[in-house]
């Protein structure tokens, strides 16, 4: 199969996260990987950024640092993002599925929980010039149609 | 977002497109002033969402727990398929009531 790869550099905000997600959506299409991969693809990349976007850097720092997305499509599809926050290993950070009661239930931390629920593996690592470099593999149902 | 005001105890409100995190950062003011102003039982009809991520969820969550403390109750109702398979593998059935439509919803709280 061609190689088939997206990249796509954007900033630690959740209205350039909205962005990066139109752009990656769009590649996809073009390609014909099915919805359901999409959807897995989109919930993955957004976890992932908004995790960095509200935890890894501070609030007055919004919008100044670079984030960068990579993706490839082989029998399965591979997400890297590439952050400068605060070093973050997310793997066995996703906690358990919501327990009630609802006036005793956390209200956050859901995010890593459901990636780690789609993904069937999640590789990290910090770089030597002090990046967090986090691989998640998803499954692709059907080959896309149209490498390229 | 559309809020429909049903009767004197019960509002709903109809969230529609892809609530990701950019979305819900966009909705998220303007959805928690409708659960706030309202001293009414809340429908989240959820048919015309396309998407929720956490941030989606944890929108939903805290209307519930703002409505719980007036003594009033969050139904989500309709929610297409990818969508409820989402809000089933976070378990949030365990904490706010889901139905299959907007009518269960309402059979439900009694309207």
């Amino acid at each position: 199969m061609t190689a088939t790869a997206f990249a796509w550099a954007f900033r630690n905000d959740l209205a350039a996260l909205g962005e990066a997600q139109q752009a990656m959506a769009a590649w996809l299409e073009a390609r014909g990987v099915p919805e359901a991969a999409r959807s897995r693809l989109h919930l993955v990349l957004d976890e992932l950024a908004a995790n960095v976007i509200e935890h890894g850097h501070a609030v007055a720092e919004r919008g100044r640092h670079p984030l960068r997305l990579a993706l490839r499509l082989g029998a399965a599809a591979e997400l890297v993002l590439l952050d400068r926050g605060a070093a973050f290993d997310p793997r066995g950070r996703g906690g358990t599925a919501l327990e009630g009661p609802l006036e005793e239930a956390r209200i956050g931390g859901l995010g890593l929980f459901l990636v780690e629920q789609l993904a069937q593996r999640i590789e990290y690592g910090r770089t030597p010039d002090g990046w967090n470099e986090t691989r998640v593999t998803v499954a692709l149902p059907d080959a896309p149609a149209a490498p390229g | 977002m559309q809020v429909t005001e049903v009767s004197a105890s019960l509002q709903q409100i109809a969230l529609s497109g892809f609530l990701d995190a950019a979305a819900v950062e966009r909705l998220e003011p303007q959805f928690a002033a409708a659960v706030a102003a309202a001293d009414r039982d809340t429908i989240l009809d959820l048919s015309g969402v396309d998407y929720c991520g956490s941030l989606g969820i944890r929108m939903m969550l805290a209307a519930a727990k703002a409505l719980q403390k007036r003594g009033r109750k969050l139904v989500l109702a309709a929610p297409q398929p990818p969508v409820r398979t989402v809000l089933e593998t976070v378990g949030i059935g365990s904490l706010v009531p889901m139905t299959a439509s907007v009518g269960d919803a309402r059979h439900q709280l009694g309207a």
